[in-house]
């Protein structure tokens, strides 16, 4: 495996081989993103080919010293986050917010201690709800939890704080809590 | 060799203004005229020191050098004979305005040849030299001066008056 | 510190974003808080589930055919790069010869002319041997003792100046030589015979 750093310098001088070995490396994890932010195969693919040519684009503009692939999943999120706010109608942060706090999940604290067996049902409610989640919620959640990036890397691709990052990825793991209790208890049989 | 031009220009000096004496009159005044003739020399030969004058340059100078102290000294003679006048004027009252005013034209128009002649001088002379030896002229051209004043301060007897 | 505070520590920590010294904190609060610790494990559980959890997997044949869009799309946008800066070098060529030009003549210019200027200016630069003399001598002339000291002291310059120098001694052949040059040198360009000595 080359040298990303390597990789970057030729391409950066012209050399159009290297640029697609890059595309070759992140083609897949970038799709990934941006599939689970704009939910269909059709967007997530031309999306992502966007964010390919944008960021062959920006070649020239791209300091050799950053991160490409923060950099890479920095124009994937830009793309996706401003495509989806044209194309879709939003749920706003406190709309989520006043969502989650009337629920009512009526369980008990001493049915808590438990293990979680992974059961069908769990994993679709697992989908179902990060997938309603407001775009930057889901965008940050995405890059940190699924992308493996640090809260660092992940503030730097969104352009916020890393401060914000640990708040929103906390409060996604708290709203995830709160959906889910009902079908760990179901899971939790016997 | 540079030696044979110094002695040479020293005589050339020498005999130049002798020639120009010989037919003057003989007059007290001579040993002032002597004076700018030793100044004169005096400075060629310290000017030709300081610049370190090659052979070729002392040969190309000291020509146009002599020329222009003829001039400047006639120019000079002529400028201390209105000055003397103008002195007189004061002194007698009675002078008319336009009698000041045509002296002081007649001054200044000495002064103004006796410096542009300087300036011609001047001029030839620094296409001749390197900017080393321009800058070296500068600096000799204000001690020499300078050097004049001190010899006439440290001649003057204590109790001499010089304003 | 309130078990929500726990709480997002245990986000932290998943993420690998705990601040050390936390980790200890956090582990002792886990061993006595029940409520974390069943909290802690859900969110373990999501993320190892989640990690690298793909959700629309394509084909290989779908991601060659990616690729040479890919491709086809960056020459594409190369080729036209070229050609723009192409284009520009062009549109602007003119106008940069034309100003190298102006500049080359006017450093030539700039280097030339002060030459003249430089010498103009020196004169009134330096002090003017002139002045000097001409306050000089209006002091000297009224002391005829004064101007003889300063020309006795002039003369014993000169000849100071003169020895100083090991001044080599010229043949009498060359004083021959010299003397008929000294002759034939040109007085006539002043006005000598009017020469007044009286200053």
């Amino acid at each position: 495996m080359e040298d990303e750093r390597q990789l970057v310098r030729r391409a950066k001088n012209g050399d159009l081989e290297a640029f697609m070995v890059l595309v070759k490396r992140y083609e897949k994890p970038i799709y990934q993103l941006i599939y689970r932010l704009a939910g269909n195969r059709e967007d997530a693919a031309d999306l992502t080919q966007e964010t390919m040519l944008r960021a062959f684009k920006g070649l020239s503009e791209f300091r050799e010293k950053a991160s490409f692939h923060t950099w890479l999943h920095r124009i994937a999120v830009n793309l996706s986050l401003n495509f989806l706010k044209k194309n879709r109608l939003q749920r706003n942060q406190l709309e989520y917010l006043d969502q989650r706090i009337n629920e009512d999940t009526g369980l008990s604290t001493d049915m808590m201690a438990e293990t979680w067996p992974a059961t069908e049902e769990l994993k679709k409610k697992l989908d179902e709800a990060l997938n309603e989640l407001p775009l930057i919620y889901k965008a940050t959640f995405s890059l940190v939890v699924f992308q493996g990036m640090s809260h660092r890397e992940a503030a730097e691709a969104l352009g916020c704080s890393e401060g914000t990052v640990s708040w929103r990825i906390h409060e996604v793991r708290k709203m995830l809590r709160e959906k889910l209790k009902p079908f760990v208890n179901q899971g939790r049989g016997n | 060799m540079k030696r044979y031009y110094l002695v040479l220009s020293i005589i050339l000096i020498f005999f130049g203004l002798s020639i120009s004496y010989m037919n003057a009159q003989q007059n007290h005044p001579q040993m002032r005229g002597k004076i700018r003739e030793n100044i004169f020399t005096l400075r060629a030969l310290r000017m030709t020191q300081e610049l370190e004058l090659t052979e070729q340059q002392t040969a190309l100078i000291f020509p146009e050098l002599n020329r222009a102290e003829k001039e400047k000294a006639e120019l000079q003679r002529n400028l201390a004979k209105e000055i003397k006048e103008l002195r007189g004027m004061i002194k007698e009252e009675k002078t008319p305005p336009d009698q000041y005013e045509a002296k002081i034209a007649q001054i200044n128009q000495l002064r103004i040849k006796i410096r542009e002649r300087e300036e011609v001088f001047e001029k030839f002379l620094f296409e001749q030299l390197t900017p080393l030896q321009k800058a070296k002229y500068i600096i000799f051209n204000v001690d020499f001066n300078a050097n004049l004043m001190m010899r006439m301060r440290r001649e003057a007897q204590p109790g001499q008056k010089i304003k | 510190m309130s078990c929500e505070k726990y709480q997002k520590m245990i986000s932290d920590w998943l993420d690998g974003n705990l601040k050390t010294g936390q980790e200890k904190k956090l582990i002792l609060h886990l061993s006595q808080c029940d409520e974390c610790q069943s909290y802690f494990e859900f969110q373990r559980y999501v993320k190892q589930e989640l990690v690298g959890k793909a959700v629309a997997d394509n084909s290989e044949e779908w991601w060659a055919e990616f690729e040479k869009r890919v491709k086809g799309s960056i020459v594409h946008i190369s080729q036209e790069k070229e050609k723009k800066e192409k284009e520009r070098f062009w549109k602007y060529a003119p106008a940069l010869v034309g100003g190298l030009a102006v500049l080359f003549v006017l450093v030539v210019l700039v280097l030339r002319l002060p030459v003249k200027d430089e010498t103009e200016q020196l004169v009134a630069t330096t002090l003017s041997y002139e002045d000097t003399y001409l306050g000089l001598n209006q002091v000297i002339q009224k002391d005829e003792n004064l101007a003889q000291k300063i020309d006795d002291e002039l003369e014993k310059s000169i000849t100071e100046e003169i020895n100083n120098g090991s001044l080599e001694r010229i043949s009498p052949e060359e004083y021959n030589y010299y003397e008929q040059e000294i002759n034939e040198y040109p007085t006539n360009n002043f006005h000598s015979e009017n020469i007044s000595l009286e200053e």
